[in-house]
């Protein structure tokens, strides 16, 4: 079978057409026009042989055409097949050379000349020449290539062996190849991928014209100017090719579902779904198939979306008449169905919103209008407190997240559409970091939709017309302002120092700052497992040792911004039912830990006093620690998968403050003091297992206290350095200063408090009085600091 | 030589059905595009189904029903003068299928006819 045989009928004729392709019509139309003129002028001019010739090579050209174009342009694939040559596909047997022995490098070039091999490199992003000269095999390679490439067309159903498969085969036998695939971050299951995207095009490309029913369709409906006028014929659209292709496979059964409910005389249906999940589509999708006139009873029907902004913007005051107008149409028209994308607009739920129940009740009821609206499930709740009557009138169809099979297909369907449209090349690799980054960064919609979403805000971001996976990392870095792409040398260099860069914001507690910087470090070059948080830790140590400022570090260093925290004090978190302030996630109950994740899921999320919580509460931050993530009421997932969750305590400071005291180092104390806290059921054995660490702070002691104080200072100085003021203190002061802003049960707490008093209001005399002008620098000695007080 | 002979027994066996299947697509074609099936269905139906609803007195329904004529004549003539064009084309189509089909075995036999004259004279 997989014997080749270059001069069999079938490769010949393959090689006839391949030659006669590029100008078969431009000489045939030419040998008959110049034929026919030449004859006839002959005929007229009375000359004697010329005619003859030139309606012979007119005759030539007219048989040339039909041979090329009813035969040697679609050589169809020969079953029972006996050798390799009956099935390759006509244009890559019209490739091959006879002459010269096949071996990988040269079946690589021909492939990557024809577009379903040319399809697969581009949209791999494969370098047709590197790959080329690692292609190194001889002819009797080919055999596995073959192989493999027959393969391959099986997988993606063509009957076929293309150039695409020729390529694919080529890529994912070899070995080189292999390893540059790699290299590239590729493998042989993504190029099947992209190879079944290309066979899926083609038969796309090739399927037949559909019957719309021509001029008599539109002249047997009714006359809808209301309806063109504030909404958008659909099958129109798609029709004209306007609307792209959708993909009617996504959602087939239940497009099956939506027709045989529409079929059986359905006046209302309800496609409930969360946002992203692809009503839309499966409108449009229903549109096509209507379109396609499969089904019987709904032949020549219209889908036209309503669009609810203009029908307010135009209409004003008389929006029930408007809306009668156009429901009238529909009924009439006989061949309408309504689709009501954003459907809660229609029935009164959100801004600029208005009411149409009244108006469309009475139709739903008498089966007057066939209508589809599109709700999310709490819309349609919504809809069912506040009209059940109205609601019970429509059939739901709940519309669910494909698989990922197919969630892939879609989008590479759209990327299509997105070719077509802007005039660029989507890379599968971009297709591919669409669906993961969306899947990461977009809790609150579905897919497809979050990732269609992704590829369309990617646009901007191309380069040289071809999206690539950096383009769509830039895309989710722009309007997230996170960074998702792989760390560059500078932003490299600072995971690799961030223990330097954390200390220039926090004294001491080395064992804290290494262990959370190694988190971030993990996190940052994916070797963290993605379904948990970034980074879990518990903070244990006295109060004012550095614990927040620690938390408030890491959002400034990891996240860009001091501002991306996230703090709870989980004492106000003791009673059983306050695990519903917790989780709520409407409107009415404020800003809870769940609304505020999925406004910033890049964030430090900081639990103070965690040993307080009700048990209930903690029981849940079992499951955030173990899962990165928690469900709200509706059954709804927030992710903390991108946080930093840092739970704090004060539980064992004494103990803390006794060891360090007594010269115990810290890694000494950590297990024994872990092992009694759980004794003493402060903390269950559960939850501490479930923190990536547990770090202790100790005590500071006066030389980390007069440091501590330095850094205010400079904070200080940064604040004054619009009026050109510095200031400075004498040792004596520095001495004062922690003396009075040190205080055992509170730690370096009362040193900011302090310097405002000493050191900041002395500032602010000199400044008032003229004492100290821009361009001086105030020393502050301790005397200074007497008045102060 | 080896592909003439081809072309020969191609042109006298797949070629003339496929020539015959190229005549059948251009007759196919304009009933699909003039969808004479849905007019002749519709010969009679009001046109874009704009039609009076009859009221109550006697004059309302007379007046109703003389709209609803008008409507069903308006339509009935457009759709009459498509059908009477889709007629024509039709025809022509059916014309020129039939000339591709008759004339298809004698385009070699032709082309070695002239061939032969234009060396001959």
């Amino acid at each position: 079978m997989n014997q080749l045989n270059l001069r069999s009928l079938r490769a010949r004729k393959a090689r006839l057409a391949a030659s006669l392709r590029p100008y078969v019509y431009q000489v045939s139309l030419s040998l008959v026009l110049v034929g026919m003129a030449v004859a006839a002028w002959g005929g007229w001019s009375g000359l004697n042989r010329l005619p003859f010739a030139a309606a012979a090579l007119a005759l030539l050209g007219l048989m040339l055409v039909f041979w090329y174009r009813l035969d040697l342009s679609q050589l169809p694939p020969r079953t029972p097949a006996a050798s390799l040559d009956d099935i390759l596909e006509d244009t890559l047997l019209g490739a091959l050379r006879k002459n010269a022995p096949l071996t990988p490098a040269s079946a690589w070039q021909a492939a990557c000349k024809l577009w379903p091999g040319r399809f697969l490199i581009n949209h791999l992003l494969i370098n047709e020449a590197e790959v080329g000269q690692l292609l190194d095999g001889a002819a009797e390679d080919m055999a596995v290539v073959w192989d493999s490439a027959r393969q391959l067309a099986e997988k993606t159903s063509a009957a076929e062996v293309d150039a695409g498969a020729l390529a694919a085969a080529l890529l994912t036998t070899s070995e080189a190849a292999k390893k540059y695939l790699a290299a590239h971050n590729l493998n042989a299951g993504e190029i099947t991928e992209t190879l079944d995207w290309q066979a899926r095009l083609k038969r796309w490309l090739h399927q037949l014209r559909p019957y719309f029913g021509g001029i008599g369709r539109d002249w047997a409906a009714g006359f809808t100017p209301e309806l063109d006028h504030f909404g958008v014929n659909v099958s129109r659209a798609i029709e004209s090719g306007r609307a792209g292709h959708y993909h009617t496979l996504a959602h087939a059964d239940i497009l099956d579902s939506v027709v045989h409910n529409l079929s059986q005389g359905s006046g209302a249906l309800a496609l409930v779904g969360e946002a992203g999940a692809g009503k839309t589509s499966l409108a449009y999708a229903l549109a096509q198939r209507l379109l396609e006139g499969r089904d019987e009873s709904l032949l020549y029907y219209q889908l036209i979306e309503l669009n609810a902004a203009q029908i307010i913007s135009a209409s004003g005051k008389e929006l029930e008449k408007i809306a009668m107008t156009l429901f009238g149409e529909a009924a009439h028209a006989s061949n309408v169905i309504i689709f009501l994308d954003d459907a809660r607009l229609f029935f009164g739920q959100g801004t600029g919103a208005f009411d149409i129940g009244q108006v469309l009740m009475p139709l739903l009821q008498n089966r007057v209008i066939k209508i589809i609206a599109a709700f999310t499930p709490n819309e349609f709740q919504s809809l069912k407190a506040a009209n059940e009557a109205l609601a019970a009138d429509f059939a739901i169809i709940a519309v669910k997240e494909p698989s990922t099979g197919v969630i892939m297909d879609i989008l590479e369907d759209t990327a299509l559409t997105l070719e077509q449209r802007d005039g660029l090349l989507v890379s599968f690799q971009a297709v591919r970091e669409a669906y993961r980054l969306s899947g990461q960064y977009s809790q609150e919609a579905s897919y497809p939709g979050k990732a269609i979403s992704l590829l369309e805000q990617a646009v901007p971001y191309v380069q040289n017309q071809v999206m690539s996976a950096e383009s769509v990392q830039s895309a989710v870095e722009k309007t997230r302002g996170i960074k998702v792409s792989k760390a560059e040398a500078p932003e490299a260099d600072m995971l690799l120092h961030l223990e330097e860069r954390i200390h220039q914001r926090m004294i001491n507690q080395e064992r804290a700052v290494k262990v959370v910087s190694a988190a971030l470090r993990r996190g940052r070059a994916g070797v963290a497992n993605p379904n948990r948080p970034v980074g879990s830790f518990l903070f244990l140590g006295p109060t004012g040792v550095g614990k927040t400022e620690l938390a408030r570090s890491l959002a400034a260093t990891y996240f860009g911004d001091p501002r991306r925290m996230i703090r709870l004090d989980m004492s106000e978190y003791q009673e059983p039912n306050d695990t519903r302030r917790l989780l709520a996630h409407d409107a009415g109950a404020g800003q809870t830990l769940l609304t505020s994740i999925r406004e910033q899921p890049f964030s430090v999320v900081l639990l103070d006093e965690v040993e307080k919580a009700h048990p209930n509460i903690l029981n849940l931050l079992l499951q955030l620690l173990d899962e990165g993530q928690l469900t709200d009421e509706s059954g709804k997932p927030a992710s903390f998968k991108n946080a930093i969750v840092i739970c704090t305590s004060n539980a064992g400071s004494a103990e803390i403050s006794q060891q360090v005291a007594a010269g115990s180092s810290l890694a000494n104390l950590e297990r024994p003091l872990i092992d009694k806290l759980i004794a003493q059921e402060m903390f269950k054995a559960e939850l501490i297992n479930r923190f990536d660490e547990i770090v202790l702070f100790r005590p500071l002691d006066e030389s980390e206290l007069a440091r501590v104080a330095m850094l205010m200072i400079d904070e200080l100085n940064r604040n004054l350095a619009k009026q050109n003021v510095k200031v400075q203190l004498t040792k004596e002061a520095l001495v004062k200063v922690v003396q009075a802003g040190y205080d055992p049960r509170f730690g370096a707490r009362p040193m900011r408090r302090t310097i405002q008093k000493l050191v900041e209001d002395s500032v602010a005399s000199r400044i008032l009085s003229g004492q100290a002008k821009p361009g001086s620098t105030v020393t502050l000695d301790a005397s200074d600091l007497q008045d102060g007080l | 030589m080896f592909m003439l002979f081809e072309f020969l027994g191609w042109w006298y066996g797949r070629g003339w059905l496929k020539a015959v299947q190229t005549a059948r697509g251009w007759v196919r074609e304009v009933e699909r595009e003039f969808s004479a099936g849905i007019l002749i269905k519709t010969l009679f139906s009001p046109w874009k189904q704009i039609v009076s609803l009859p009221g109550q007195s006697i004059d309302e329904k007379f007046r109703a029903t003389l709209d609803n004529l008008v409507s069903r004549s308006i339509g009935f003539i457009v759709r009459l003068i498509t059908l009477l064009s889709a007629g024509v084309l039709l025809i022509l189509a059916l014309i020129l299928g039939l000339l591709l089909v008759i004339a298809w075995p004698f385009g070699p036999l032709a082309f070695v006819y002239l061939v032969f004259r234009s060396v001959k004279g």
